[in-house]
């Protein structure tokens, strides 16, 4: 742009005086303003000295023209605007440097980013200044904000997020900016060999879907109490049901392991007449209601039936109400997920390894320990933890087979069902934090053995 | 039975592969290169000696016992196939030290022969790496390193240079040489490569659909092929239908276009008869009789095309009656240009090939008009 003469300066910038006092003149007459207000005054200086220092310098035309037609505008309508002086000082203040950075960007950004500054403007205008009453130094320091991100397009998303959360967001404002933030995070970092709208947009809209989800268990850890879960960690009950569970699931895990990898291993190798059936038959606990599944348990293994009253005579325990009952329950149901996942673990073995280790001298049973193990390790241990998560969390079948002792799940049941939803919130609180640690350490490990077959 | 490794009569099918009676013996020591085009049934005969597949009919011995029925841990048989098939969660050390257990050797012994064959096949460097992060060359150093620690008695080795670059094959081939001077084990190499038998230098054998038509030094088999199947497979050029025919001075071989005097006793009268393109001359001299001596046949033909091979010419020619014939000459004959009519000479005797029995599907239509 070329720079204008000193004389198109001094004609540009005095007649926009003039009109600053022709409307001045006109608005006192009218009574639209006070004439006298000390600040109206003041604003008045304000520009008459803008004019003498933008005639003498070399800045913008454009930004100083701009300038003096912001303070002439406030002057008309900043009692509008502002409850107060101070405050409306403060809105023109800002508005200066809205409109200085709005044309630095225009100058030298592509022009998504201007209508992106615009649009984020008039958008904050919107919710703050019409939207929420008395929020008018929330607006200068959220336009403050929007100026020092505008720069950049991400910065400016990330400042979306945290600006909805906490006017739109309301009551959930920690939760939405966390969720946010870590979609954006995602969608920002997302890298593919080509880039992709389409997965992109996926990926963000499928994490919205997960988080909205996950919500209630968010909010949970967003809200606990540390004073609350240490009250209820008191609670010798509350103890004993959380030990109960973790070494109830662990020995269940144990036996599916014992007896399941070795026949995964068999179904996996094995070709034979009845195979597609006994992998359909596998699945069938997970279609299974869970009460349905703890009934059918308790007609066969109940004390008064014939095997359940075998067991009881020789193991000198019943099975149903008994520790021996929730493991029965949590086998039941684990059963699926141990058994397919170590299936599917030892179809990626390649056969090919097997063969070559057994012309190097391996026996099958070395086969089976020194190759097919170790490379299916990993998928086996991401189904055992399936499995000790689903025994760790069944409900149904074990509330029918053994309502007593109890097992977390239904400690937590019980509590609710005497006390309420509120009042057994710090309980919901203390499995919510014991399920999400084990969960992360058991991922951690899993990760680890990753890392190590690598 | 003194041979180490002695396959009689075996016949087997595995899906589209199968062997037809294969016989073969090797004597301690041997190294046999065996050679045939993809999906004849090579990869079905080492699993098969290697114990993977043990529904055969027939015999295989090794040194001497025969092993129907031992599992292949128990054969003793080192075996590299095509995909090496390293561990991936085994490091090279580790890799290679795999069969050492299973050979009941002490400690020490086997702490010395991983030592020994790490620096035979200089991958000491690569000890501790895993075999994801090594070239094509290197993994398949250390596959063969794998299967000769445990001294196997035979070594079957399935395609060992394919998929390598030029330089690999070459340092790979030298490292199978000097292994096998070094070891003097049983060696099967199986290749679909002509040009590894060549650099290899050893006892060669022609495999198709699951049978061995021939065996014998590789400058035999590829000078001398036995029958068309064998022919076609080193680059089988001019081969024609023919009738052999007994007069006085010798077995004519009687051809679509002309006739060609034959060397070789032939046992049958029909067959056909291989030109090698580099026997082939032509001039416009008359002599009127094949002599033995010079001339083993002649034909009119006129030139089509010349291309240069950088050592030789190659001419496509062709003769009255469409028959295409090839010829390889010297740079002397430059001045033969396209359109040309020439007198082809037959400057040795030609080959006699039997029509093979056992290649049906693989046998070229005649090249005769």
């Amino acid at each position: 742009m070329e720079t204008a003469s000193a004389a198109t300066r001094k004609r540009v910038f005095l007649s926009l005086l003039a009109l600053h006092l022709a409307g001045y003149v006109w608005c006192g007459v009218t009574g639209w303003i006070a004439p006298f207000d000390l600040f109206n005054l003041i604003l008045f200086a304000f520009n008459i000295s803008a004019a003498v220092m933008l005639i003498r310098s070399r800045f913008d035309l454009w930004v100083g023209a701009g300038v003096m037609i912001l303070i002439t505008a406030h002057t008309f309508a900043g009692h509008q605007l502002a409850p107060d002086e101070l405050t409306s000082g403060a809105i023109l203040l800002t508005s200066i440097l809205v409109l200085y950075v709005g044309m630095q960007i225009n100058k030298y950004l592509p022009l998504k980013y201007w209508w992106v500054f615009v649009a984020s403007f008039f958008a904050l205008y919107a919710i703050f200044i019409h939207g929420l009453p008395n929020a008018e130094p929330l607006f200068i320091l959220f336009l403050m904000g929007m100026v020092a991100c505008a720069r950049s397009l991400r910065l400016m998303a990330y400042f979306w997020a945290l600006t909805l959360s906490f006017t739109v967001g309301q009551p959930y404002s920690w939760e939405a900016v966390f969720i946010l933030f870590f979609i954006l995070t995602a969608l920002f970092s997302a890298r593919s060999f080509a880039r992709s709208k389409t997965t992109a947009i996926f990926l963000g809209v499928g994490m919205a879907v997960v988080f909205l989800v996950l919500l209630p268990i968010i909010s949970a850890v967003f809200n606990m109490d540390l004073h609350n879960v240490g009250n209820v960690l008191s609670d010798l009950r509350v103890r004993e049901a959380i030990w109960r569970t973790f070494y109830t699931a662990t020995i269940s895990t144990f036996v599916l392991i014992v007896f399941m990898i070795p026949f995964a291993y068999a179904l996996s190798r094995l070709r034979f007449r009845g195979r597609t059936l006994i992998l359909s038959l596998i699945d069938l606990p997970i279609v299974i209601p869970q009460s349905v599944a703890g009934m059918v348990l308790l007609q066969i293994f109940g004390r008064k039936q014939v095997l359940g009253g075998a067991i009881e005579q020789y193991l000198g325990i019943p099975v149903d109400g008994t520790v021996l009952g929730i493991c029965l329950a949590q086998i039941f149901v684990a059963l699926p997920f141990l058994t397919k996942s170590a299936v599917t673990a030892f179809d990626s073995v390649d056969e090919q390894l097997e063969v070559s280790a057994r012309i190097l001298g391996a026996s099958s049973w070395s086969v089976f320990w020194r190759i097919a193990c170790p490379l299916a390790g990993r998928g086996i241990f991401l189904g055992a933890v399936l499995a000790w998560a689903r025994a760790a969390g069944e409900f149904g079948a074990v509330l029918i087979v053994a309502p007593s002792p109890e097992t977390a799940p239904i400690t937590a049941y019980n509590r609710f069902n005497s006390v309420g939803v509120y009042e057994a919130a710090p309980l919901v609180v203390v499995l919510l934090l014991f399920s999400v640690a084990m969960f992360f350490i058991l991922q951690l490990v899993g990760h680890m053995i990753h890392q190590k077959a690598g | 039975m003194k041979e180490q490794l002695q396959i009689q009569n075996v016949s087997m099918r595995l899906g589209s592969f199968e062997l037809k009676e294969f016989s073969l013996g090797l004597n301690r020591g041997d190294y046999f290169v065996l050679l045939g085009p993809s999906g004849c049934g090579k990869t079905t005969l080492l699993r098969t000696i290697a114990g993977v597949y043990q529904d055969y009919n027939g015999c295989v011995c090794i040194g001497g016992e025969d092993v129907n029925g031992i599992p292949p841990e128990r054969r003793r048989i080192g075996y590299v196939s095509q995909s090496e098939d390293l561990f991936p969660h085994l490091n090279v050390r580790k890799n290679v030290a795999f069969g050492l257990r299973y050979t009941g050797w002490d400690r020490q012994e086997q702490e010395e022969q991983l030592q020994r064959i790490i620096e035979w096949m200089g991958i000491s460097g690569l000890a501790e790496q895993f075999p994801k992060t090594l070239s094509g060359g290197e993994s398949r150093r250390v596959a063969l390193a794998r299967a000769l620690v445990v001294k196997p008695r035979v070594l079957l080795l399935d395609e060992p240079l394919g998929m390598l670059d030029p330089n690999a094959r070459e340092t790979m081939i030298d490292i199978l040489k000097r292994i096998h001077r070094q070891t003097d084990t049983t060696t099967i190499h199986v290749t679909h490569d002509r040009e590894e038998a060549w650099m290899l230098e050893g006892w060669c054998g022609v495999m198709m659909n699951g049978q061995l038509l021939q065996t014998g030094s590789v400058a035999e088999v590829f000078r001398q092929p036995g029958n068309r199947a064998v022919a076609d497979f080193f680059g089988g050029t001019n081969i024609f239908e023919a009738r052999f025919e007994r007069r006085e001075n010798g077995v004519y071989a009687m051809t679509e276009f002309s006739e060609f005097l034959v060397e070789q006793n032939v046992p049958h009268t029909e067959g056909a008869i291989q030109l090698r393109p580099e026997t082939l001359t032509f001039g416009n001299s008359a002599r009127a009789e094949p002599d033995r001596k010079t001339c083993f046949g002649k034909v009119d033909a006129v030139i089509r095309n010349v291309s240069d091979r950088g050592a030789y010419l190659r001419f496509e020619t062709e003769t009255d009656n469409q028959a295409e014939l090839i010829v390889d000459a010297g740079h002397e004959y430059r001045r033969y240009a396209p359109g040309e009519r020439v007198r082809l000479f037959c400057r040795s005797s030609p080959q006699p090939l039997t029509e093979n029995t056992g290649t049906e599907e693989k046998s070229q239509p005649l090249k005769t008009g």
